[in-house]
This record gives C-alpha cells, structure tokens and sequence, in this order.
C-alpha cells in the first residue's frame, strides 16, 4: 500500500459507521480528493484536531483500494478564528461548499489552492464578508474557466455605454439591442465593480466600499450566475440568511 | 433458489437492516437466536416492542423517557433555574453520568449543520425559547465542540442574549489522562484561556 504526503484543507466531511468520517480534502498536489478518517468521533483521537472543517493540515495518506484513509496530520493553521464567529463560519462553509461543488475530483489546481487559502485567511480579518464572498465568488468562477465576460456584449461585441444588463445563462453582459429574456438590469456602478472585481486582487480591493443598491445587484446577479453553471443549490446559503436574519433581529 | 427457511431468511432480512449490520453478521446472529432457548427470544422480542411502544420524547425537554414530563423534568430537587442544551438524548446520559450537574436539560435533537442543509428551524430551537421564562438563571450550551455544534451554540447565544437570559458555554480543554504532547493547538489555546489559579 502507497503512502502519500500531501498538505489540505478540509472541506467537507460526513459520518461513516460508527466512529469514522470521510473527509473531504482540497490539497494543491491532488486536488479535491476523499479520504476516511478513523475513529475520529472519539475523544483524544490524534487526528481528530486535523479532521475539523476548514482545518490546514499536513496529512500523511494511506493510497486503499476504493478510499484513501487518512494515517497522521500535523495542523499548520486551524481557522479557528473563523469558527469563532457565526457570521464568518457562515460564509466559510458556504465558501467550501462552491468550492466543492465547482470542482471535478482529483483535479489538480494549485492557482486555485492557493486562491482559496488566501480567502481563508482574509476571512479571518476582513470586516465586510459579504464583500468577500462577492469578491470570491467572481474570482472562484473565473479561475474554474467560467469567468463572465464584463468588458464587451457577450452577443455582439459591442461596447456596451448605458442600459447595460447582465445574463446568466449566457454568462455576460448585453447591451441594450442585445438584451433577452432572462437577462437582469444592472447599473454603470455595478458593472464597474464588477470588471475590477474580476481584474483587481484582494489587496487592491481590500478598501472598496459598495452602497446597498449595488450590494444586493451584485448578490443577485452573482447567485444567479453560479446557480445556472454549477447547476445545483447551495445549502449554506440557506444559512447565510439564518444569520443575517439573527444579526438584524439582535440589532447588529 | 431459496438458501434458508423462509422465517429464517425473513429474520437475517429484518436484522441486516439495523445499522452497521452486514449480511454476515446478521447471518450469525440470526443462528444466534435461533439457538437461544424460547424465554431469551421472547423476552427479547417483547423488550424491543416495549420500548418502541411506550418511549415518547417529554414534551418539556425533547429528552426520551416512558412517562411525560420525564423524570428528571418532574424531579422536586433538581434545580429548576438551569437549564443545559444538548444535542442529544445520549449527551444527557452522559452529563447524568457525572452525577454534578443538578438542573434541567433541553434536547435540541441535532445541531445546526449548513452542509447538510439542517438549519435552525429544523431543530428544536422554538421549544427552547418557549421555555425561557423569568425563573431561567442560567443556559448552558453544552453542543458538541465541533464545527456544527460551535455553529449552534453561536446561533443560540446570539438569539438567547437579548432576552435577558445568562448563557454559558462548556469549557474546551485537555481531556483526564491526555497528553499536552499530543494536544492540537486549539485545545492548548482554549486550555489557556479558560486556566484556573489552584
């Protein structure tokens, strides 16, 4: 039996038996790869610490004949920091879970490995997450091969000056000739946002600042977006709205 | 072509479907039974139906008990101003084992998990704002400290904060015989905070 080295993130896990999960790993070597992690539901358990969700370990993997399982981790970061708040736990799963949905398996990418662990830790310090998640999502996409085209019309080629909206299904702006059913309006504002979102890094983005008509433009055509590539609903974000429910009530 | 008596081939059916029971193993057991004298069956097969006939979640805490409210609901010395959240009916077990804790229990059933899609409405999070009455001192969280539960016993703490409530979460720290060696680094942070002076 091969054993492998190989650092990762974990992205998702569920229950197997009686004490065992199976692991959901996004490593830079191998891509998004599965792996059992025994008797990890028990206390004092050495690779217990590792197996938590969003957890950056160096994992030693043993190669089995359906799947791999996991023999010793060593953590290099734990994120706990984004588990101790419910806002950023939120939009943590919700980013594994793009992420894992995006991602064929076994599928080496270290651009995007490094994309997200980047993410990972800005969600730790950055204040605005939802700004994150905009950011991410639209940079998610574009390094997944599916980037939106925000430049030019998708259907003519033209540039596009005013009456701008945005389609999901064709994965681009139209301009006003152009338009189709289906398409969403969007400002001048938020389609400048947009083309620095897409060409900017985080750095450069690190001080932008969006007013709510804008925010809610860019969530919405941004959800619609993914939901038409990636095809499939997204359970987190469920969650997400739980919590901004909850922030509002309480008045944060 | 049938390889068992019919009764016998129904048995080893009904017993492989039971968790982490393979058809192998309910084989075995359904010989098992088979040779087991006629009272052992029979009062096996009357303390499953017993069970599943007469256990009901206590309609006060969700815990599972043969009379409603529960024992420990309606116990006269158990501290009524306390009330400890679980995730489960075991976890309460579990606390009782330790035979320190004297309040009352709430059983949320689960725990929030946004990767498989149980929200908060999914749990029983309304009982337990219903109980919250002025008499309530103290919750205590005491969720599992995993992601779903820290996710939960977040959500909680935000929604019982504004109601006036004392709400505290169970320590996190190096388990009885453990081993600082081989403590992972949030633990040993979560030991430090929460040191005591002896």
């Amino acid at each position: 039996m091969a054993l492998y080295k190989t650092d990762a993130i974990v992205l998702g896990h569920r229950n197997l038996g009686e004490a065992d999960k199976i692991l959901t790993l996004f490593s830079p070597d191998r891509g998004k790869i599965h792996a059992v992690a025994r008797g990890v539901r028990r206390p004092r358990n050495p690779i217990l610490a590792g197996s938590q969700l969003f957890s950056y370990s160096k994992f030693l993997i043993v190669e089995g004949r359906n799947l791999d399982s996991i023999s010793q981790c060593e953590i290099k970061e734990s994120f706990y920091k984004i588990r101790q708040n419910l806002e950023s736990m939120a939009y943590g799963l919700y980013f594994a879970e793009l992420l894992r949905a995006s991602t064929p398996v076994e599928d080496k990418n270290r651009e995007l490995f490094r994309f997200f662990l980047k993410t990972m830790y800005l969600l730790q310090e950055m204040e605005d997450k939802e700004i994150l998640s905009r950011i991410y999502e639209i940079k998610l996409m574009a390094i997944q091969g599916f980037a939106p085209e925000v430049f030019v019309c998708v259907n003519c080629g033209r540039k596009v000056s005013d009456k701008i909206s945005f389609s999901p299904a064709m994965g681009g702006i139209l301009c006003h000739d152009c338009k189709k059913q289906g398409a969403v309006s969007i400002t001048p504002d938020t389609l400048s946002v947009l083309q620095k979102m897409l060409t900017m890094t985080y750095e450069e983005l690190k001080d932008i600042t969006l007013n709510k008509y804008t925010r809610e433009q860019l969530s919405e055509i941004l959800s619609l977006f993914i939901s038409h590539q990636i095809d499939r609903k997204l359970k987190t974000v469920e969650f997400i709205k739980d919590v901004k429910k909850l922030n509002i009530k309480s008045g944060l | 072509m049938a390889y068992y008596a019919k009764p016998l081939e129904r048995l080893i059916e009904e017993l492989s479907r039971l968790p982490g029971i393979g058809p192998k193993t309910a084989q075995r057991l359904a010989f098992y039974i088979l040779k087991m004298p006629e009272e052992r069956v029979s009062s096996l097969a009357e303390a499953i139906l017993q069970a599943k006939e007469s256990i009901t979640y206590c309609s006060i805490c969700g815990n599972l008990t043969d009379v409603d409210p529960c024992s420990i609901c309606e116990a006269p010395y158990r501290d009524k101003n306390v009330i400890m959240v679980v995730e489960d009916p075991k976890d309460v077990v579990a606390i009782e084992k330790t035979r320190d804790y004297k309040g009352l229990y709430h059983v949320l059933h689960g725990a929030i998990s946004p990767l498989e899609g149980i929200g908060p409405d999914d749990i029983k999070i309304k009982e337990l704002l219903a109980r919250i009455t002025p008499e309530v001192k103290e919750i205590i969280l005491a969720t599992n400290p995993n992601v779903e539960g820290e996710a939960t016993a977040m959500y909680l703490a935000k929604l019982l904060k504004p109601l006036g409530v004392k709400v505290t979460r169970i320590a996190h720290g190096i388990p009885m015989g453990g081993d600082l060696e081989y403590a992972d680094e949030v633990t040993l942070t979560k030991a430090l905070e929460g040191r005591r002076e002896i």
